[in-house]
């Protein structure tokens, strides 16, 4: 053998040796970082800087205390407008540290990644910022137990008295902060409307589409409803009429109508006698499947819908090729402004959640206005540095601050106005992209934050069309849009947290898939009592008892 | 070809190995120093990260650290052998890659063959730019656009209908599912790694050429006695280094491109651990089965390289 072919050879073996490196990296991604996690002792190392300051006074913000920095993992709630390449030119970032008169080193997951996968590989990673927020909720209590996070219960009252008042105003507040324990364990994001934007998501329809064959929007209250405004619209326009991005109708769609409680995301829920079930075993869940398998036959449905997005969907809405659809507030406004600015024509409206033939609805996707996410404070952070930490926190539930973190600074974003509301300033009405983009420039509630999100704030950045579809979904159905959800405040203790996963891990994935299936016809819903026996097969039991544990220590709180 | 690697030094037998090996690390101190930052790297990145390994016998807790979790044994691989999923991401493991491997192997070497044949240099180039290019479109645009053209208006289903056929999504389907997967990854590939083929080519010696032509070979006797034999190492190299990562499918395309309706058929080894170690946060189960996918590969790995050796006379070692 040549020597040149040896030569290539050799190099082949080690660029085959550099490739399947790589990929053995990516196989075990945890591994190549875990080696510095010490917590406990680095934090007391970091600790003797703040002690020598002599300890920390609050006389009031902003504090004055520019030479502390705080380390803050915003997590998914409020990463920096996409105008800005970091958070040290965001408005909103920079602004709150001069109102706080603290110094904070701002961290975000990359954009464009996944927040629960940067949130899992940062835990894996060793040093933990200050001050984490993440949708961590149900596993706070095994975060304290292990030392990871702070229990706040010892300094929640003296240094957060202005969140401790709010938490005191609903005892549900109070009891999603606590874990089972009675701990406190972090600082939450809270709806001033209580449940009414949770619910923002509905059924809409064209309404000049309906008016072209006939039908009147207010009229379609039922299935059957549906059912025949469906099929006029299929023969008079030929597309499918229903249309809508798969991550907007997983989690529930239009089951209330059915009786049922999901569609294709695993979901449990609460039945009205606080019984824990799986929504996706229930005979209820087969009825609401048939009919969209039914629907999927006919061509009602868009056939793409599982790999739609918002911007997909949108452009349908746009090109009118389509005419009732399952969206959210935020993207009726975006329809109603295309619509506008190209003449379309589509006039889009909310239709009412329909019911079942004979008037029942069993739920509305919805909640009661607290959200998932929780700012906690690591044990990374020195002990002596938490008054200062948690002062930080607090800010966002004072008055000042409230009005801070929904509509940024006074003077600069938004000012009084003769009714002594909030009104935004030029700056945020009149920014290229549309307020609704500037918004999140100043302020730091608009999806989830460690905050109160004020209503008036979703009213400014909503149009009028939205509201009265977030009015007409969640109004109507007040009753059943909260109480089915499994509390955002239940927590589960280390044991049961590995093995609830463990069970749900397998049990998500076969239920999700099989969802999809029944509702393509790819498995025919006689199959659906297998599918049953498989999940129980599965350990359902044991999963059900294992939530339905948790949900009765969060009722015994 | 062993026998030529370890050569030994004649004269310097009944020396020790210590001035032995200070010889031979004097007189070849820069060949040395040209292969250090790779052996950092190895070291860095291949090796420094295999300790994290443990974790898949333990049940890791990013606060308690690797050398802090609790030793839980074969409870993790345990538990991947029971999962109700096994036996279908090994399933769908093997058929992807085995389907590349078919597909997606041979393919590159008739491309450069064909390029080789060409005798117009401006069409040669042509071809060849027009092949890579592909290669170059990120992996997120290029899914994109596979799921774009497989929409039930979108190019696909417009060929498929002019021929009479039915519109639908294409990607929805499992059947669909592996030709969808195949016929990209070539379009993305062929051209890219009919590269190395190509240079392979360039390396023969003319003069064999010339021999055969004036012993009156015809151009396909020539492809079959002298191309081929002259390419079957480089073939039989890069066979082998691909049978070693058997179990890794193309990860990222997967997850940009499956959805829930055809796990049955797209859902991998890869992607499973992708949900459950790092979206679900269960990180020993997901280092237990990237070990599981490791020792598979290297098994695989060595049957291709002892066949290879017997058969065709040139292996990896």
């Amino acid at each position: 053998m040549s020597k040149r072919i040896l030569a290539s050879l050799l190099s082949m073996v080690m660029v085959g040796a550099v490739l399947s490196g790589c990929s053995n990296g990516g196989n075990a991604p945890a591994s190549s970082q875990g080696g510095s996690a010490a917590p406990a002792s680095s934090a007391a190392a970091s600790g003797s800087q703040a002690a020598s300051d002599g300890g920390f006074v609050f006389n009031g913000y902003p504090m004055g205390q520019e030479d502390q920095v705080i380390t803050w993992y915003g997590g998914p709630s409020y990463n920096p407008n996409a105008a800005y390449a970091s958070a040290d030119d965001s408005p909103f970032h920079t602004i709150l540290q001069e109102m706080l008169g603290v110094t904070i080193e701002w961290q975000f997951p990359t954009a464009g990644t996944e927040a629960t996968q940067a949130f899992n590989l940062m835990m894996a990673g060793g040093t933990l910022p200050d001050v984490i927020n993440h949708t961590l909720i149900k596993d706070a209590g095994r975060y304290i137990d292990e030392g990871t996070i702070y229990d706040l219960t010892p300094y929640i009252q003296e240094h957060a008295p202005a969140y401790y008042a709010w938490l005191q105003t609903d005892t549900a507040y109070d009891k999603a902060m606590k874990t089972d324990s009675g701990q406190y364990y972090g600082f939450g994001f809270f709806r001033e409307d209580g449940g009414w934007n949770d619910t923002y998501l509905g059924p809409v329809a064209d309404a000049a589409a309906l008016e072209e064959v006939g039908l009147k929007p207010d009229d379609i209250k039922t299935v059957s409803d549906w059912d025949n405004m469906l099929k006029v619209l299929k023969d008079a326009k030929g597309g499918a009429p229903l249309s809508f991005a798969k991550d907007r109708v997983k989690t529930t769609g239009i089951s209330g109508a059915f009786g049922a409680y999901g569609m294709i995301d695993f979901q449990l829920y609460i039945d009205g006698n606080n019984k824990v079930n799986l929504a996706h075993v229930q005979p209820e869940y087969k009825n609401y499947l048939t009919k969209l398998n039914d629907w999927w036959k006919a061509g009602y449905i868009d056939q793409d819908f599982i790999s739609l997005d918002d911007t997909a969907v949108r452009a349908k809405a746009q090109n009118r090729e389509m005419s009732v659809s399952i969206t959210s507030m935020g993207q009726i406004s975006n329809w109603e402004r295309d619509a506008n600015e190209n003449n379309t024509g589509a006039k889009w409206i909310a239709l009412s959640y329909p019911k079942s033939d004979d008037g029942n609805i069993s739920m509305v996707f919805g909640g009661k206005g607290i959200g998932e996410v929780a700012g906690t404070i690591s044990t990374n952070c020195p002990e002596e540095k938490i008054p200062l930490v948690m002062r930080a926190l607090d800010y966002a539930y004072t008055d000042e601050g409230f009005l801070y973190w929904n509509f940024g600074k006074e003077g600069n974003s938004w000012e009084y106005d003769s009714n002594g509301e909030p009104q935004y300033l030029p700056i945020v009405t009149e920014d290229p992209n549309g307020i609704n983009d500037a918004i999140d420039k100043f302020g730091g509630s608009t999806w989830s934050g460690n905050c109160i999100q004020a209503t008036k704030l979703l009213y400014l950045k909503n149009t009028d069309t939205a509201i009265a579809c977030n009015d007409k979904w969640f109004y109507e159905n007040e009753d059943v849009s909260g109480n089915w959800k499994m509390p955002n405040g239940l927590t589960y203790t280390a044991d049961e947290s590995t093995r609830n996963a463990e069970l749900q891990g397998s049990i998500k994935t076969y239920v999700e898939e099989q969802a999809v299936k029944f509702i393509t016809g790819e498995e025919s819903l006689d199959n659906f009592d297998n599918f049953v026996s498989t999940v129980e097969g599965m350990g359902l039991e044991e999963l059900l008892s294992i939530n339905q544990a948790a949900y009765d220590r969060y009722l015994a709180r | 070809m062993t026998g030529q690697a370890v050569k030994p030094s004649a004269p310097g037998n009944n020396q020790s190995l210590g001035y032995r090996l200070k010889r031979d690390f004097y007189r070849n101190k820069f060949k040395y120093l040209i292969i250090l930052p790779v052996l950092v790297y190895l070291a860095l990145f291949c090796y420094k990260p295999m300790y994290g390994l443990i974790i898949a016998f333990k049940e890791f807790r990013p606060n308690l650290g690797i050398a802090g979790s609790p030793w839980v044994g074969l409870k993790q691989f345990h538990n991947f052998f029971n999962d109700p999923y096994f036996f279908r991401l090994l399933r769908n493991t093997f058929t992807i890659s085995f389907l590349s491997i078919v597909f997606c192997f041979p393919a590159p070497i008739l491309l450069a063959l064909f390029i080789n044949e060409i005798r117009s240099n401006t069409f040669k180039k042509t071809v060849q730019t027009i092949t890579y290019m592909p290669y170059f479109i990120s992996m997120v645009v290029a899914c994109s656009l596979i799921r774009t053209y497989t929409q039930q208006n979108g190019i696909v289903s417009q060929i498929v209908m002019a021929f009479g056929g039915e519109a639908t999504n294409w990607l929805n389907k499992s059947e669909y599912f592996y030709a969808i997967y195949i016929i990209s990854e070539l379009w993305q590939t062929v051209g890219w790694n009919s590269i190395i083929y190509l240079a392979a080519l360039t390396g023969i010696d003319q003069e064999q050429y010339e021999a055969a032509r004036i012993d009156g070979a015809s151009r396909m006797q020539q492809l079959w006695r002298i191309t081929l034999p002259n390419l079957i190492p480089t073939i039989m190299i890069l066979l082998i280094l691909r049978m070693g990562s058997i179990l890794n499918v193309g990860f990222e395309k997967l997850i940009l491109i499956y959805n829930q309706g055809i796990y049955n058929v797209a859902d991998v080894i890869s992607t499973y651990v992708y949900r459950r170690g790092i979206i679900d946060a269960a990180y020993s189960y997901g280092a237990a089965v990237g070990l599981f996918n490791s020792i598979v590969n290297i098994i695989f790995l060595l049957v291709a390289n002892k066949l290879s050796t017997r058969y065709t006379e040139s292996g990896l070692f």
